[in-house]
């Protein structure tokens, strides 16, 4: 009669890609031009160069001409696990250093005279998101990440306008791009199993928009807000498996979401004197919109029983963060430079539970300082340096159901040189 | 001068200041542990056989081996050569799953066995009963009788100790973990509740645990003694493996209405009874992993089981087949050719498990508790097994991102035999042990980095194949456990 019997109960492999959690705190970058990162990134209230399109598109109407901006960030973090915890272990892991060097460029125009004065437009690319973690291939943590590599773009025609010389408001589209990459041991059988996804997102859209308030003759205000953006991310699977485990984990095509959380900035600016300017910015990021992670196979058990790979949904929790900053310059007219200096505290939105080695975030103190000088008349050169300096965090709360089980302490810091040029015509 | 001493002083603070070093568990410390001499007492577990043999690449991560490493003493087993003693069962296909097992081989164990003039510091003995801690028959006789090999080649000679526990107090041990009684259980489990016909009774194993405790007790007044409890056989795939395939098998019959279909298979102790309960609500009835050689002969007019089992006794089929009894009836779908009772635990023997299962692990405790709390000695530590298996059934066990359960084969906690852990869950089960050590006694060993022991092996690439198709397991695969239970 019935022969044969079906191996469909014979439960496999759950291949749950835990703790896949790519984007957070950590991997949000808030310095996109050297000018507002040697001040802290307090800057939303003036928007003052052309870095406006990021920091609000409003300050855009209070520029001048025509002006490119180009440069980049060089980011060099550093982390230390030290654990696990749950294991009695005090061993030291150091994460494998790189150097991240996310570029930012603009090119602005502002009309200040005739029928479109008050009339600026600009187009602008950012990386909000670009960093990556790359631990040691036998690293006790292998099965939760060896290496998470991501990389986006978002690029933001913006339109602003100046409705009198005290209020302007702004608007930006902005056309995001992305890549990520993950990999990570799977060690159930032959240890030279591992997964590594690949993706691209499909291009997302978003807005941003902000408005730049000058109540008195030397306060000024800023709001700005930039919308939260689903990204949907197509991409493949490798287990790299041994033969005899190849037709169980074909990989194939993977599909995820991710939601990146709306943020927006709003600040207070004091021009006391002609040469001192301060401000002070508080920074909220939605973060708790990215409460899971799903990664779902295409070619999964649920379409071909053949097949043991299956989806996974990870739950992660996180919180809405704040960043308070508080910058300031000063022109030294004399020596024809703006020395900058600032600080900043960013709390992290990734609860204990969920503290991961993809993304060992902390809160974080930023200590900045930077210097900007007319190398000819209309050439600007901007330096920025950060020192981020990650609070100690030690979590013994992942070995709850549905935490990766790597209790330990993390130590963190990481140190960024920011370099713009800006030409104005 | 006394500037550059201030000086010193200056730079020597700084440095202080600076050396915050990070030690988040506290820094690793035995407590007061000496380690000095361990030895372990146990079965086939604490010996490190999987895969239904016993051979040097397991006992290499033999749970005490591993919990020796972590202490940084020496600790001599008597490791047998590749492929090992016993039916060593390998997987040959994942896809379909497929295992075989290898001819029989009894290998001896390696140097030291001549020129060791002591005994091993691992006294787990595969098959070994509660009885066996303390009783003084000869091994070589005990051998023989009993058709195990392992009391000879671990116990070697009585000149080292008369029984296990005297071979162990020999050693004038510091520390000793004993984890017995798993055997008492599991002959009469993994037979069916055929052979023997009931679990040892639960006053002989207090008697026997009881014995051996207070003789370590007395023997190593100052020695720290871990005792570890029994596992409920839920959590052990031998048992939990095959019924769901069964009942995925049976709900597919062709337009059956789903639990329609009811598998007919013979209660305990009678020769042609049956039973229709609703076979899936698993918790009634479980199958060993021996059934599963004849889970494609379901429906089939078949009288395989019999046929096998005849060759198996050597006897003729007619003397191994009850007279009523019809092999043309559809195999374990009709009443008269039922799914046998060597292949099945009914609720009746599951019974007998879970309460013999309770009852030996309510001795364990009442020895230990009558053991403890005497002034001058460390008290005895009790190691919750049975609360670890039942984890990781329940919800699985994650380390470091790593997910361990109870299924067969993809669980990654048990050896292909189903019911020996592998290399991996012996040493969740060390640092099971090593995590008493540290609560009991105020140590903060280190446990073992589990991500660093090697997984099941898989096979080779030119025995896998391109469909999936079904499980198989040739008859016998599971034979040698069955028997190696066997008291």
């Amino acid at each position: 009669m019935h022969r044969l019997i079906p191996l469909t109960s014979v439960a496999w492999l759950v291949v749950a890609l835990a703790g896949v959690d790519v984007f957070a705190g950590g991997f949000q970058l808030n310095e996109h031009g050297a000018r507002s990162m040697a001040q802290a990134g307090a800057f939303c209230a003036r928007a003052s160069d052309p870095s406006a399109l990021f920091f609000n598109p409003a300050g855009l109407s209070f520029q001048r001409g025509t002006t490119i901006m180009a440069g980049a960030t060089f980011i060099a973090p550093r982390y230390i696990f030290y654990g696990p915890i749950n294991l009695t272990r005090n061993d030291e892991w150091e994460m494998k250093r790189q150097v991240f060097f996310p570029p930012n460029i603009y090119v602005t125009n502002t009309w200040n005279d005739g029928l479109l004065k008050g009339l600026g437009v600009g187009i602008g690319l950012v990386t909000p998101y670009g960093l990556g973690t790359k631990w040691d291939d036998e690293w006790i943590g292998k099965s939760i990440t060896r290496q998470v590599d991501l990389q986006t773009y978002y690029i933001m025609p913006t339109v602003s306008y100046a409705v009198n010389d005290a209020l302007a408001i702004g608007v930006g589209a902005n056309l995001v791009l992305s890549r990520v990459m993950l990999s990570r041991a799977v060690t159930t059988f032959d240890p030279s199993m591992s997964l590594e996804l690949d993706g691209t997102g499909k291009p997302a859209f978003s807005w941003n928009a902000g408005i730049l308030v000058h109540p008195l003759e030397n306060l000024s205000l800023g709001f700005t807000y930039r919308a939260r953006t689903d990204v949907d991310f197509d991409g493949t699977a490798d287990f790299h498996p041994p033969a005899s485990l190849a037709s169980l984990f074909p990989g194939g095509d993977v599909r995820t979401s991710i939601a990146m959380p709306a943020t927006w900035f709003a600040g207070v600016a004091w021009t006391p004197t002609e040469n001192l300017q301060v401000e002070f910015d508080v920074q909220g990021i939605g973060w708790s919109a990215y409460d899971k992670l799903t990664i779902d196979f295409v070619n999964d058990a649920t379409v071909n029983p053949t097949v043991k790979q299956s989806d996974a949904v990870m739950p992660k929790n996180y919180k809405d963060a704040f960043i308070f900053r508080f910058g300031a310059e000063y022109a030294i007219p004399l020596l024809g430079i703006t020395v900058r200096g600032g600080y900043f505290y960013d709390l992290n939105p990734v609860p204990d539970e969920h503290l991961e080695p993809i993304l060992p975030d902390a809160n974080r103190h930023g200590l900045c300082i930077g210097f900007g000088m007319n190398v000819l008349p209309n050439v600007t050169l901007d330096f920025a340096y950060n020192d981020l300096l990650f609070q100690e965090r030690t979590t013994t709360k992942t070995t709850y159901p549905d935490g990766v089980a790597l209790d330990g302490t993390y130590r963190g810091n990481a140190q960024l040189v920011g370099v713009d040029i800006t030409y104005r015509f | 001068m006394r500037y550059a001493s201030f000086g010193l002083c200056v730079l020597l603070a700084l440095c202080v200041g600076c050396s915050d070093e990070i030690t988040p568990s506290g820094p690793n410390s035995l407590g007061p542990i000496d380690p000095s001499v361990y030895v372990a007492i146990g079965n086939s577990v604490t010996a490190g056989y999987q895969n239904g043999a016993l051979y040097e690449g397991a006992q290499l991560y033999s749970y005490p081996k591993l919990i020796a490493d972590r202490l940084g003493v020496s600790f001599v087993q008597p490791l047998i050569s590749e492929p090992g003693t016993g039916e060593r069962i390998t997987l040959v296909s994942l896809n379909p799953i497929q295992l075989v097992t290898s001819e029989k081989s009894l290998l001896p164990v390696k140097s030291p066995y001549d020129t060791l003039s002591r005994p091993y510091d691992n006294l787990g003995i595969p098959g070994a009963v509660s009885l066996d801690a303390t009783d003084e028959t000869d091994f070589r006789q005990k051998s023989t009788s009993r058709g195990n090999p392992f009391f000879t080649l671990i116990l070697r000679d009585q000149k080292y100790g008369k029984s296990v526990v005297k071979q162990a107090l020999a050693r004038q041990p510091t520390l000793v973990t004993f984890w017995l009684g798993n055997n008492d259980v599991l002959g009469f489990a993994t037979s069916g509740g055929t052979s023997p016909s009931a679990p040892v009774p639960s006053n002989a194993f207090d008697i026997s645990i009881t014995s051996a405790l207070t003789a370590l007790r007395q023997g190593a007044p100052q020695a720290f003694i871990l005792v570890g409890n029994i596992p409920d056989i839920n959590a052990i795939p031998f048992f939990t493996t095959v019924g769901p395939i069964i009942s995925a098998a049976l709900s597919s019959l062709a337009g059956a209405p789903p639990g329609s279909v009811k598998l007919y298979y013979q209660l305990h102790g009678m020769t042609t009874g049956t039973d229709t309960t609703n076979f899936m609500r698993l918790k009634n009835v479980l199958i060993p992993l021996t059934g599963m050689t004849y889970v494609p002969s379901i429906g089939l007019p078949t009288g395989k089981w019999y046929r096998d089992l005849a060759e198996k006794l050597k006897e003729p089929l007619v003397n191994v087949i009850p007279s009523r009894i019809d092999t043309t009836k559809p195999f374990g779908l009709d009443p008269r050719n039922p799914w046998p009772d060597a292949l099945v635990l009914d609720i009746q023997e599951l019974t007998s498990v879970s309460s013999a299962i309770q009852a030996y692990n309510a001795s364990i405790e009442g020895a230990i508790n009558r053991l403890n709390n005497k002034p001058g000695q460390p008290n005895i530590a009790l190691v919750n097994i049975r609360r670890l298996f039942n984890e990781a059934a329940d919800r699985g066990i994650t380390i470091a991102g790593e997910t361990f359960t109870t299924q067969f084969i993809s669980g990654g906690l048990f050896s292909f035999d189903g019911i020996h852990p592998s290399s991996k869950g012996q040493a969740i089960i060390a640092n099971e042990f090593i995590r008493t050590m540290n609560e009991t006694y105020g140590a903060n060993i280190a446990q073992v980095d589990v991500s660093k022991i090697p997984g099941l092996p898989v096979p080779l690439a030119k025995n896998a194949r391109r469909k999936l198709a079904f499980w198989t397991a040739a008859s016998g695969v599971f034979d040698s456990i069955v028997r190696l239970m066997q008291p």
